[in-house]
């Protein structure tokens, strides 16, 4: 076993006890099975949805949510459908999917990009250090959210040729956005905890040892910053989650007729949520529910890490 | 410390409550905002207060949108108006003869006629008005291209001569920016110094806030019935509407659909719509593969549920389209009997099949991001979808997409065409072989033909043959899907009687208007 497994292990023990561990506490318990639950409604929506087709309209317009209570089953349109005939509950699921992913994978760009670049300055110090500290810090002064919507302004303007690489840049703009946003605030958690970690024996005997500087960053120093990136990873999501519903809010995210949950709820938004309040009131409780879950489950993530060490 | 605290709890009650209340805002937002709505402001009698939106300028040459119209139409008179039905109601012109051959009219001017500052109305600044018009270069040029001349008559008249006759000719004269002026105008941007005939007197003009007007009392057809007028201007359509719900304004005529819907059931506001010839358009590019094919523009057809659209989109109010320019806001002329074949999605798949595309086809319709031009393209594309007709939609703000000239390049488009006062302007503008604004790139000679007929026939039997004729055309060959004509709103509060809602709603006239 080399020492990039052992560390792992014993900061982290198995997945499996890791994932008992996280059940075994009520509070993140409850934020794990929301986020498994919406999980599910990601991978499987098009199996799972009564309308696949998120675009499909019923002949029945603005239909009120049909949940009989007294039989606990759902009606036609469970949550009804919306002003143009589609059924919301399909929806809602449909939207899950887009949502996850686009937080999801811009979430994991952002911890990988952040993590190279927060072991680099940590470990080498200096000038480097001291100069992406400052842009960090620029960034950083910047909203979150201003900064996405700055960046998505530009990418909409920019003129491409359609089906190029250019292109496929322009259509994921959103992912991008997260992937830039949080780059900065992954690189500054994980730049303290390696300025913490260098000190010690185990990093000072690889040198002494004569092993690279990209060795010693990435066998001996990356394994004892997982805890904490872990933490911020889960954190990061929860966030990028609330962003991506933001920019859908404001209209920059996925364009009409997207399934997407921010999108929705400003399409209902104003006159039409006096006529089907439910197109407004379910995607906006997905929202809630999934950014309560996913915060839980940090919370549990980071409960446990900090019993580890 | 603070780790240790957060340990124990886990969530922390403040993140629980940002996160919680975030998410919760936009319903909470929403629900709050219910009830201001019943609220009522100051109201005295005879004063009436509309809400219209901002004023970007009030140069008659230059002025377009309804409130800058409404401005011009409530200070100056035109010379001819128009009512709901695309009728002429006389103005200032209270009579005309059209000569044998139709290429000379003669108006006669009221003589009972006083600018705001006592002078005497005459034909001369009639006619000073109409070459200032003409000589800005701008679309009353346009519109008065076929004139020769504009002379003093005998007896108060204008004569006007055309070059060919023109038996719309008439409804050029009620353009919206043709008000008359008093000779010898100069400054036009200052409204403060405008001296009109028209109704009411401007006492008060703050940009981006209000305009307040008392009544002319001089006016030569009766004083108005309200002692004041006031505009308040309204950043945005919604603002708009918070106005009269909470009875700071007694009248608004821009609002979207949904709004008006929810006007219609409170008894404290009156709500009227009337269907105006404004419409949108979704037209396949005849000129080249795959809408060369008059199988596919069949299929598309085909395709195409209107009624459903116009109910989920524009809710019911308005008109169904025919997939014609010519709608029944003008009268004879539209063809009410015509029959649209009912949707069918195997037959529009079968036609396509025989077109030469047996998998369907794939095309990206275009169109703006704005107004119900979203859910009108989410419509429209779930329909086709059925028929094999896989369409992408590329939305893009209005303002880019009418203004660098892709509307009239791309192969699949919605295009929205504003209220026009004739069906010909629709014809002569967009389906005419080389029309300016051809979208559609289509060239019929037989249609070519009949729209040349229609522009120059005088009698007006024959004429509503012709525009029956073209509408058939439209729909056994036609470029275009007409899905509906949209509607003309006007909510009241309860009080407010005697408004004629005009179709386009700045030439509203509000004279006859009663507060209570």
């Amino acid at each position: 076993m080399n020492n990039f497994q052992s560390n792992l292990r014993r900061q982290l023990g198995s997945a499996w006890d890791f994932f008992i561990e996280l059940m075994s506490h009520p509070q993140s318990a409850i934020g794990t099975s929301l986020v498994l639950f919406f999980l599910i409604l990601a991978l499987f929506g098009t199996q799972l949805a009564p309308y696949p087709n998120p675009n499909d309209q019923s002949h029945d317009v603005r239909v009120a949510p049909t949940i009989d209570v007294t039989s606990l089953s759902l009606g036609e349109h469970p949550f009804g459908t919306d002003r143009l005939g589609r059924d919301v509950f399909s929806r809602v699921i449909l939207g899950t999917s887009s949502i996850f992913g686009i937080a999801g994978f811009g979430t994991l760009i952002a911890v990988i990009i952040g993590t190279a670049i927060g072991l680099y300055m940590g470990y080498m110090g200096g000038i480097t250090d001291e100069i992406l500290g400052r842009v960090i810090d620029a960034m950083l002064a910047v909203p979150a959210l201003l900064l996405a919507l700055v960046m998505v302004g530009i990418f909409s303007e920019v003129d491409v040729p359609p089906n190029s690489w250019q292109s496929a840049l322009v259509d994921n703009a959103v992912l991008l956005v997260i992937s830039v946003v949080y780059v900065p605030i992954v690189a500054r958690v994980v730049r303290s905890t390696t300025l913490d970690i260098k000190t010690r024996e185990f990093v000072e005997a690889a040198v002494i040892r004569g092993e690279s500087s990209l060795y010693i960053m990435y066998r001996e120093i990356f394994p004892s910053v997982i805890p904490s990136l872990v933490v911020e990873a889960s954190l990061r999501f929860s966030y990028a989650i609330f962003l991506v519903a933001s920019l859908g809010f404001l209209g920059f995210g996925l364009q009409p007729p997207s399934p997407d949950w921010g999108l929705m709820i400003n399409e209902t938004r104003g006159a039409f949520y006096n006529l089907t309040p439910w197109a407004l009131n379910y995607p906006a409780l997905a929202i809630a529910l999934l950014v309560v879950g996913v915060n839980l489950m940090s919370d549990g993530i980071k409960r446990i890490v900090q019993k580890g060490s | 410390m603070s780790n240790k605290k957060e340990m124990n709890t886990g969530l922390s009650r403040r993140n629980f409550l940002k996160i919680f209340a975030a998410g919760a805002a936009s319903t909470v937002g929403t629900i709050a905002l219910g009830p201001l709505a019943g609220l009522t402001g100051a109201q005295e009698a005879g004063v009436l207060r509309v809400a219209w939106d901002e004023i970007a300028t009030l140069d008659p040459r230059a002025a377009s949108g309804d409130s800058e119209i409404a401005f011009l139409t409530a200070i100056f008179d035109h010379l001819i108006n128009t009512d709901a039905g695309s009728n002429l109601v006389p103005a200032l012109a209270t009579a005309w003869e059209v000569s044998e051959d139709g290429t000379q009219y003669t108006l006669t001017i009221r003589d009972d006629v006083t600018f705001h500052d006592g002078s005497a109305l005459t034909i001369a600044d009639i006619l000073w008005t109409i070459n200032w018009q003409i000589e800005s270069e701008g679309t009353v040029t346009d519109l008065l291209g076929s004139v020769e001349s504009f002379e003093e008559g005998d007896n108060n008249t204008l004569v006007i001569t055309l070059a060919e006759p023109n038996p719309d000719f008439l409804f050029n004269l009620t353009d919206n920016k043709l008000v008359i002026l008093k000779e010898g105008t100069e400054e036009v941007n200052d409204p403060t110094t405008f001296v009109g005939t028209g109704p009411f007197i401007l006492e008060e003009y703050l940009p981006q806030n209000r305009a307040t007007f008392v009544a002319n009392e001089n006016y030569w057809e009766g004083t108005p019935s309200v002692e004041r007028l006031e505009f308040i201007f309204y950043p945005d359509t919604q603002a708009g509407i918070a106005l009269v719900q909470g009875g700071q304004a007694d009248a608004i005529f821009r609002l979207d659909n949904a709004s008006f819907l929810g006007f219609t059931g409170d008894t404290n506001f009156t709500a009227t719509d009337i269907p105006t010839s404004g419409h949108r358009v979704i037209r396949l590019r005849s000129d080249r593969e795959p809408g060369s094919n008059p199988l596919v523009r069949e299929a598309f057809r085909l395709a195409t549920d209107r009624q459903a659209i116009w109910d989920r989109v524009q809710l019911g109010f308005g008109a169904v389209g025919k997939d014609s320019p010519i709608g029944p806001a003008f009268g004879d002329f539209f063809l009410a009997d015509a029959e649209v074949p009912a949707r069918d999605p195997e037959a529009a798949a079968a036609l396509l099949a025989e077109a030469g595309f047996p998998d369907g086809i794939d095309i990206v319709l275009h169109g703006p991001n704005t107004s119900e031009f979203p859910d009108l393209a989410a419509s429209i594309v779930a329909q086709w979808e059925e028929a094999g007709i896989r369409a992408e939609l590329n939305l893009t703000p209005e303002n880019i997409y009418y203004g660098n000239g892709d509307w009239t390049e791309v192969d699949l488009g919605i295009t929205g065409w504003g209220p026009r006062p004739t069906a010909q302007t629709y014809l002569d503008l967009a389906y005419q072989t080389g029309a300016a604004f051809n979208e559609s790139h289509y060239s019929n000679p037989e249609m070519d033909e009949l729209i040349d007929r229609a522009r120059t026939t005088i009698d007006s039997e024959e004429r509503v043959e012709i525009y029956h004729e073209i509408q058939r055309l439209f729909l056994e060959d036609g470029p275009v899907i007409v899905p509906y004509f949209f509607a003309q709103y006007m909510v009241t509060a309860a009080n407010v009687a005697g408004i004629d809602l005009h179709p386009f709603a700045g030439r509203t006239r509000f004279n006859t208007a009663t507060v209570s």
